[in-house]
């Protein structure tokens, strides 16, 4: 290959990136209603981290992120974190929908260990509505990142939570699959707001143009996997265009920090 | 030098929703090509989807006409609306210029598959054995199952697949076996090539990038990362398409 370096090399011939600190800020794991899903559990996903180099995964529950069973979801992410330890971190699904699946679930799946939310507008509530805010002012206290499902129009919502509570972290998941100019605008304005890539579609180009515009120290490596394939994710940001320091960056060194691990 | 990679699915010219950034050109398309160890693409273009498929064939066969790492593929359609050739001369006029595959937008175009409308273009594509690709919105799978069974000569190649649809697309494939999967995105399915070959589907499998609008390195480490035999990526790298290409009947 022209132009390329060590990453790139490796993840062409599929050669397991194993020098590489890889930390997948977006996952999922479970079955779900709307596509077979027998292997989306804890081994079938460990066992295609294991063939890549993927260190450890952030996952929330199928059932709980984009269904209704917020309990059980949780607790199978607890399941993950406490019998693979390093593995798999930890989002608490919000469900915003009943006043139990805010405050009292995040205090009980915090005595499990897990220290971030993921939030989805399948949901059906804005995230600016008011069954969220104490979930929000709770991560604020305690400077935890909080996953926020994107698509494009929820970009202005993240700005104004940005704003409001400065001690979280955002992560802005999906982004740059609509509205583009938005995402960069939010990834330049403000310094508390990052960059998730995942997109069953992989947009050409848009990781290169995020790490111009924005920063690759704002980028994260996300798959959505078991959702949807783990290794698509992983070549957008290995063959990209881009310094093999800004891959190592957006791949796992981003997350590491923002999570602690 | 890694594997062979053949790319089914890749496309030039100017797609009107493109964002400033994506590529258009030839020039370009080679310059991946050779950044990612990509050997030959089948390639369509944008004119033919976005403005007028005979001006897209046109400056398909001006660009990249003989190009020796670039094979082409014509938008058809069929003659019932008066403007477009017979079929049967059309789909000669596709082979005899070189073009080694064909595209179809029953939805864009405002036709569809069945008999009476389409059965005397998917009758000469059929005699040709040419290898026709469908993207997955432009058509339904149960208007898909129908061509397959009508026309079991026919190289079908359905693109831009959900990975959402495997409950249809397992049933479809072991009924089918002219049927084949381009798996550029958004076919992007949590350890679907490898469930697609424990099935024995490795032959019907294709690799695509979906380039201009997708990043060609995604489709690159689905395929290089999956939990398959060495054999079966050899297959769906290169092997099925230079297959299916070198059984066009002249």
């Amino acid at each position: 290959m022209s132009n390329t370096d060590s990453i790139a090399r490796r993840a062409r011939r599929g050669e397991k990136l194993d020098d590489v600190v890889i930390i997948d800020a977006h996952g999922h794991l479970g079955r779900f209603f709307n596509f077979p899903t027998a292997t989306a559990n804890a081994e079938g996903v460990l066992g295609v981290m294991d063939r890549v180099g993927v260190d450890c995964i952030c996952v929330s529950a199928h059932v709980a992120a984009v269904g209704t069973d917020f309990v059980r979801g949780n607790d199978e992410i607890v399941g993950a974190v406490q019998g693979f330890p390093g593995r798999f971190f930890g989002y608490t699904t919000v469900f915003p929908n009943r006043a139990e699946g805010v405050l009292p679930e995040i205090q009980r799946c915090e005595r499990e260990g897990l220290r971030a939310f993921k939030i989805h507008n399948f949901h059906g509530k804005k995230y600016t509505d008011d069954a969220y805010q104490p979930a929000f002012a709770y991560a604020n206290e305690r400077s935890w990142p909080v996953l926020a499902h994107t698509y494009g129009p929820e970009v202005p919502v993240i700005r104004e939570l940005a704003q409001r509570y400065l001690h979280v972290t955002w992560i802005c998941a999906h982004s740059g699959v609509a509205q583009f100019e938005d995402y960069l605008g939010i990834g330049k304005d403000l310094d508390n707001v990052y960059l998730e890539i995942c997109s069953s579609l992989s947009g050409n180009r848009r990781i290169e143009i995020f790490v111009r515009e924005v920063g690759a120290h704002k980028v994260l490596y996300g798959s959505d996997a078991a959702f949807i394939a783990m290794t698509p994710q992983i070549g957008r940001v290995a063959l990209a265009r881009i310094t093999e320091d800004e891959k190592r960056q957006i791949l796992g060194l981003n997350a590491k920090r923002i999570f602690g691990l | 030098m890694g594997l062979r990679l053949f790319d089914c699915n890749a496309n030039i010219g100017l797609r009107m929703s493109a964002p400033l950034e994506e590529p258009t050109t030839v020039g370009e398309l080679l310059e991946e090509m050779d950044r990612l160890e990509i050997d030959a693409a089948l390639v369509s273009h944008y004119a033919g989807f976005e403005s007028e498929p005979l001006l897209g064939n046109a400056r398909l066969d001006e660009e990249i006409g003989g190009h020796p790492r670039l094979q082409r593929a014509w938008t058809v359609l069929p003659d019932t609306g008066g403007d477009m050739p017979p079929a049967s001369d059309f789909i000669g006029q596709l082979v005899l210029s070189g073009a080694r595959a064909a595209r179809l937008y029953p939805q864009k175009n405002e036709w569809c598959l069945d008999e009476w409308c389409a059965g005397a273009l998917l009758r000469a594509l059929e005699e040709r054995k040419v290898p026709t690709m469908i993207p997955q919105d432009q058509t339904n799978l149960r208007d898909l199952h129908g061509v397959l069974g009508r026309h079991p000569a026919l190289p079908i190649i359905l693109s831009r697949a959900s990975y959402r649809q495997n409950r249809m697309l397992f049933p479809l494939l072991e009924q089918h076996s002219n049927l084949y999967i381009d798996l550029s995105p958004t076919y992007v399915v949590h350890h679907g090539i490898e469930a697609l070959c424990s099935r024995n589907h490795a032959e019907q499998l294709l690799f695509g990038t979906g380039y201009s609008r997708c990043e060609p390195g995604a489709s690159i480490t689905h395929i290089m990362y999956a939990d398959i035999s060495e054999e079966q990526r050899e297959l769906i790298a290169h092997g099925n398409l230079e297959r299916l290409i070198a059984g066009v009947v002249e």
